[in-house]
């Protein structure tokens, strides 16, 4: 499910001219040194490819929690 | 038997409550429920190329009244928006009825296409800086490197006006509480909207739901080719997942968690 | 709370009886005091005394100061008192200057503890066979010719290499091997030179996780060959694991190799062997690994005979098959390899299986002697505006050693609603706990955030924390600025306080943004619903019972005994007819157990505590309330396709001549040649499993011909015998009785021919090189055991069976009898097939766990749930199909998905699924989630 989901998602960021900057991989808890050399390598690669051209779009956004129209999550008593 | 006849057959004979399709007004053709109340209306209905989303008012008028008995006249397109809506619990086929009419009043072009839509006019303009509607997607990515297609796009989606247009003639737009317009995720009030998260959010929302009909494309003000886009995004779906929306009434395997997958990660530097 | 741990301890002497037991320990000192340790590992930095490491089988070094791994419970430092300088030679003392928390204590002496117990469970495990001694395998002489415990170390990450595959004798960690040969039976099934004749039963499937391990390790392509005499890898799907890691490339050699030696030229390793045809070969490898077996320590030894306890010629606990837990002596249980070799799910079924032995005598006493600690009552704090209180831990030098803490705990308090913010030497130490109770009632904190290590090893303890200051226990975030941060970054200490600023400003965003969480207690029914009433669920209905509670048991035919009607003997040769007539004369004697035959499960409603099920038999339908649910549906044996089946009196199945020993028929007094056909049906494509009963059943019955007349000819045709563990006695005595076997492949399968009154029965010697055959008066064919159709039970109580169609648990090694769905077991063959005692131990496993649902009186729901807005609900069930605890059903009224909040277990996969953000999960919000997010990239 979750790579066809992510498959997905790579070939629409493909589409979109922002090809290579997800990248799916299944490492354990035991794998510690597997990890870092993903991250490292996926570091690398995104170095490479240079800032993602998006990035500026996204807009200052204020740390205080603003007022949602929406309703608040809380929590209903179960039973 | 034509159209008019059989409609009122239907409601005559208590098959349907309200029987949705266009009805002439001024030269005009809109969207029209007809009833027993109003018998005399169906010598207005017509049936032509133009389209809207009759099973999205289907959709509204069952929320409402949930055992409505509902007609509809239907193309292709509409009967895959139906099929959909039924695979998501939004429509009961027991109770819907419809009318298929013919897709394509030309009789020269291909049914599965869907449409009798009339090849779009691209301007000069929109073909240099952004996309031909008519180009065929998979052209598209061999004609234009990973930069080109990204100028292409946030040039038509830097056009987007967020009118919600192409939401809100989807026939297979149904939820009560659209996440294009959660505050948490889109700014109110920011034109253009975030681009191109916005358009990729309702992209991948479409994902295992779009049945192709195009309305939103016809709808949007701004000509962002919005078809062009879904049916990427389908020929994706189709071939991740094996799967067509609308095709039939097999459940969206976007919400399976399936047994098996053949498919492997992909490595990091393809 | 209820379980007290007493390390380095021994029993040296039990007196008493059941129910009245007096033990005598001693616990040997540790020289440092657990509740002061804070584990922050500065001592044995610190420690100039380097030991070789027993965890890690020697191949790496530890210090005298030391915790044995890093998982080790508790989570506590030791010294090795043989070792320490200080308690050797009075020098050092080290430890107990750097110590931060004064733990350290040189004069700690050794106690006697004297306990009065119910009861006393063994489960001392294992010691791996030391193959020192066989000179003929090299170990010892060269670094590389490592054990199966030693390779294991290898492989792990927190091993001597840090799970990097390099050969021990590179002592630069640099050299890769490019070959690698695992010996099995090394130190079992074998009488000569290790006194061990029974087999081991695990090695076989380790050998093979390690091989395809060790590819998968190797960087270069691997070449893995296992050498061994028969492939033992009879477990739930251990055939399809061989089969994958056959197609893999690992290579199995059926041989017993007679040298490995060092070659003194090359550097490696020549081994020299005579594979399946007679050729002797000579190979080279970079590695061997030894397969050893398991064996009982001479400490085991000598704690099980002191007690008086019968153990068998191999040191193995005795048992009998219809009590696989109990040792010989009322009152003492036993499980895992002490009562025999086994693997992991087998000792895990056993040790609830002992749970429950061992506690049924003592019923009535339940919770007489359980503690519980009274809890301040919650401060109601949902309206108020988040007061935030910030713990910035140093953990030692841990973080504080890299991360800027006084820059980080100075930016904390500058966030928005961070009213309190206080730096720790350790924010988890017992002193800062009692600290932080009074400082959160002080200053009146609503939110906390502790910026330290992983919730996952102290986002319980903090809880705690937080219940003791009379806060809802779900109002804390942590900013992990240890693992994430100081471990990774510690190079570079400004971008990792800038980081850590990060990882706070993220927590602090969250937390604004917490609100309490409730958990509600809802009533158990304190009564149990077996399904099937073979062995196994008889069994179990009876453990329940004589635990005090009531049962419902549901069979589907008219009689109970299941298959163990139809069974002659057990491999010990036990009668099983009077064991199972015995169980359901205890059934129907039971005022507890409510029988009902010809009955069936018609549907289920509930959950865990609370279901409600409809039985329907014949006659009427009923209603049953119980608290959990047990399936004991078993399995059937198959009607073979092949081999003259059904066409020729004189072929049958292994039941079916079972049924003939127990008519005492003529035919087997007069038959002169019997053949027996092993995996019928049985480990091909379609059906990759094995059957696992079958090779004993087929010997055990091969044996009983050749006891009434020692001249019929018994021939047993095999592909691997699987005589696991003990059973391997078996198989030598039948070669000794003078059965003959002889070993086939799939691809030149026995070929059956029927005659008059015989059938012909051809096959090829491959240590001949010739096709034989015999003439045989009763062909025997060992039929693949089937699964039952399972399908509306499962539908029924939400449980799921795998592709051939076997129950499957919620975790093969750790939860055996366990479902993903909780309150429901299994046990017996719908889990897989098994033998009697195999049976006998799941379904008492099965009660023990149903026992930790239905001793108490109610469970709690809530908490971290997801939670499904109905105003946003489009009740397109998208949720519904992507929840894999089926906690989601459509409200029929609204139209709406509705989450039953006892059996959503939070994963959140509902609210990643709906595209209107409908479903929620408590303590992860959206709002929480973005606030994060947005927090992380606003600097």
């Amino acid at each position: 499910m979750t790579i066809k989901r992510i498959t997905f998602v790579q070939e629409m960021l493909k589409f979109m001219g922002l090809e290579g900057r997800l990248h799916l991989e299944w490492i354990s808890s035991a794998e510690a040194q597997k990890f870092a050399r993903v991250v490292t390598d996926f570091t690398e690669k995104i170095t490479h490819l240079g800032p993602s051209p998006i990035a500026g779009q996204t807009r200052s956004i204020s740390m205080e929690p603003h007022e949602n129209k929406r309703r608040k999550h809380e929590y209903h008593k179960a039973g | 038997m034509n159209i008019t006849k059989q409609v009122e057959q239907l409601l005559k004979q208590g098959d349907v409550d309200i029987f949705l399709a266009y009805r002439e007004l001024d030269g005009h053709l809109i969207p029209h429920g007809y009833t027993l109340d109003n018998l005399e209306d169906l010598e207005n209905l017509k049936v032509s190329q133009h389209r809207y989303s009759l099973e999205k008012v289907a959709t509204h008028l069952t929320e409402k009244k949930p055992n409505l008995k509902i007609g509809i006249v239907a193309r292709d397109c509409n009967q895959r928006a139906l099929n959909l809506l039924y695979t998501w619990n939004q429509l009961s086929p027991e109770n819907i009825t419809p009318l298929m009419v013919n897709c394509c009043p030309s009789q020269t072009r291909n049914h599965s296409d869907c449409t009798y839509l009339e090849p779009k006019k691209t301007g000069t303009f929109k073909q240099k800086k952004g996309i031909d509607f008519n180009e065929n997607p998979r052209e598209f990515m061999d004609n234009n490197d990973n930069g080109q297609r990204f100028s292409r796009w946030m040039y038509e989606f830097s056009k987007c006006i967020k009118c919600y247009g192409c939401r809100n003639i989807c026939p297979v737009c149904f939820c009560t509480d659209c996440s294009l317009e959660n505050p948490d995720l889109v700014e109110p009030g920011a034109l253009p909207p975030e681009i191109p998260i916005f358009h990729l959010v309702r992209a991948t929302h479409m994902a295992g739901r779009c049945i192709d009909c195009g309305l939103c494309e016809d709808a949007c003000p701004a000509e962002i080719p919005l078809r062009f886009l879904y049916r990427e995004m389908n020929r994706i779906v189709s071939d991740v997942f094996d799967y067509t929306p609308g095709a039939g009434l097999e459940k969206s395997p976007f919400t399976i968690i399936g047994n098996e997958v053949t498919l492997e990660p992909r490595p990091m530097d393809a | 709370m209820n379980i007290e741990l007493l390390t380095l301890t021994e029993v040296t002497a039990i007196s008493g009886q059941e129910g009245d037991i007096t033990a005598t320990l001693v616990q040997h000192p540790r020289y440092v005091d657990t509740d002061k340790c804070i584990a922050c590992g500065l001592c044995a930095e610190k420690c100039p005394k380097k030991v070789p490491d027993e965890y890690n089988e020697g191949l790496g070094k530890r210090k005298a100061i030391y915790v044995p791994y890093s998982q080790a419970v508790p989570l506590k430092y030791t010294i090795d008192p043989n070792n320490c300088l200080y308690l050797t030679k009075e020098r050092c003392g080290l430890c107990e200057t750097v110590c931060p928390s004064h733990a350290i204590n040189y004069l700690d002496q050794k106690k006697e503890i004297t306990l009065n117990v119910g009861s006393v469970v063994l489960s001392t495990g294992f010691k791996s066979f030391d193959p020192s001694g066989l000179d003929h395998l090299s170990f010892g002489k060269h670094p590389d010719i490592v054990t199966s415990m030693g390779f294991e170390r290898v492989l792990s990450a927190t091993g001597p290499q840090g799970g990097h595959l390099v050969l021990p004798s590179d002592k630069k960690h640099k050299k890769e091997p490019k070959k690698i040969a695992w010996l099995q039976c090394v130190g079992s099934r074998d009488e000569n030179r290790s006194k061990n004749s029974y087999c081991s039963s695990v090695c076989c499937m380790y050998a093979v996780k390690q091989s395809v391990m060790a590819m998968d390790h190797s960087k270069a392509p691997l070449d893995c060959a296992i050498f061994y005499m028969d492939m033992r890898t009879q477990g739930k799907d251990f055939d399809t694991y061989l089969e994958k890691a056959k197609d893999n490339g690992v290579r199995f050699v059926r041989s017993r190799v007679h040298t490995v030696m060092p070659d003194p030229h090359k550097g490696n390793l020549v081994m020299t062997y005579v594979d399946e045809l007679g050729a002797l070969k000579t190979e080279y490898f970079d590695m061997v690994v030894l397969s050893t077996g398991l064996e009982i320590s001479a400490d085991s030894f000598a704690l099980a005979t002191g007690m008086g306890i019968e153990l068998d010629a191999s040191n193995f606990i005795n048992t009998n098959s219809f009590n696989p837990v109990s040792t010989s002596m009322p009152g003492i249980y036993a499980c895992g390899v002490f009562t025999g070799p086994k693997d992991i799910p087998q000792s895990v079924m056993e040790a609830s299986a002992a749970a429950a032995a061992a506690t049924e005598g003592l019923a009535v006493s339940r919770n007489t002697l359980t503690k519980a600690v009274v809890k301040p009552k919650e401060r109601e704090v949902a309206e108020d505006a988040p007061k935030i209180g910030v713990f910035v831990c140093n953990c030692g030098t841990n973080i504080g050693g890299i991360v800027d803490i006084p820059a980080v705990a100075a930016y904390a308090a500058e966030l928005p609603g961070v009213v309190y913010v206080e730096e720790n030497l350790f924010t988890c130490s017992q002193d800062t706990q009692d600290k932080m109770v009074e400082v959160i009632r002080n200053k009146g904190l609503n939110r906390i955030v502790v910026a330290a290590c992983t919730p996952k090893t102290h986002e319980e303890l903090f809880r705690e924390t937080l219940i003791d200051a009379g806060l809802n226990k779900y109002l804390i975030e942590m900013a992990n600025i240890r693992n994430q941060d100081s471990w990774v970054h510690s190079d570079e200490p400004e971008k990792a306080t800038t980081k850590a600023k990060d990882l706070v400003r993220m927590a602090v965003a969250k937390a604004f943004r917490l609100a309490p969480l409730f958990e509600t207690q809802l009533p158990v029914s304190p009564s149990a619903l077996v399904v099937g009433g073979g062995i196994a669920g008889m069994t179990a209905a009876l453990s329940l019972s004589r635990q005090g509670y009531p049962v419902t048991l549901v069979e589907k035919n008219q009689h109970m005994g299941g298959n163990g009607r139809q069974l002659c003997k057990t491999w010990k040769n036990e009668e099983i007819a009077p064991f199972v007539k015995g169980l359901i004369a205890d059934i129907e004697a039971d005022g507890q157990i409510q029988t009902l035959l010809g009955a069936t499960v018609e549907s289920v409603e509930g959950f865990v505590g609370n279901f409600k099920t409809t039985v329907t038999s014949v006659d009427k339908t009923q209603l049953i309330d119980h608290g959990v649910a047990l399936i004991a549906t078993g399995a059937v044996e198959s009607k073979p396709t092949e081999y003259a089946y059904g066409q020729h009196k004189a072929v049958m199945t292994l039941l079916e001549l079972d049924a003939l020993f127990m008519e005492k028929d003529t035919r087997l007094e007069k038959a002169m040649e019997v053949v027996f056909i092993q995996c019928v049906g049985s480990r091909d494509k379609e059906h990759p499993y094995c059957s696992k009963v079958c090779c004993t059943h087929a010997i055990k019955s091969a044996m009983a011909f050749k006891k009434k007349n020692p001249d019929t000819g018994v021939y047993v045709l095999y592909r691997d015998i699987r005589t696991y563990g003990q059973r391997e006695t078996l198989y030598r005595e039948a070669r000794k009785a003078g059965i003959l076997f002889f070993q086939y492949d799939l691809d030149s399968k026995p070929v059956v021919t029927p005659g008059e009154n015989r059938v012909s029965v051809e096959f090829t010697d491959t240590i001949l090189g010739r096709r034989l055959c015999v003439d045989a008066d009763i062909l025997c064919l060992s039929a693949r055991i089937d699964a039952r159709d399972n399908t509306h039970l499962s539908q029924a109580f939400k449980v799921t069976a795998d592709s051939a169609g076997w129950l499957l648990e919620a975790h093969q090694k750790l939860r055996p009898v366990d479902f993903a769905t909780d309150g429901v077991f299994l046990c017996g063959m719908s889990h897989y097939p098994k033998p009697v005692d195999e049976s006998i131990a799941q379904a008492k496993a099965a009660a023990a766990r149903a026992l930790t649902v239905l001793s108490r009186n109610s469970i709690n729901v809530g908490g971290i749930v997801a939670q499904i807005d109905p105003e946003r609900c489009a009740g397109c069930g998208g949720c519904v199909e992507v929840c894999s605890y089926n906690a989601i059903t459509m409200d029929p009224e609204r139209e709406v998905a509705v989450v039953n909040d006892a059996l959503c277990k939070g994963c959140g996969a509902c609210a990643a699924t709906c595209p209107s953000e409908a479903p929620s999960l408590m303590g992860f919000n959206n709002d929480q989630l973005y606030a994060q997010i947005k927090s992380a990239l606003a600097v």
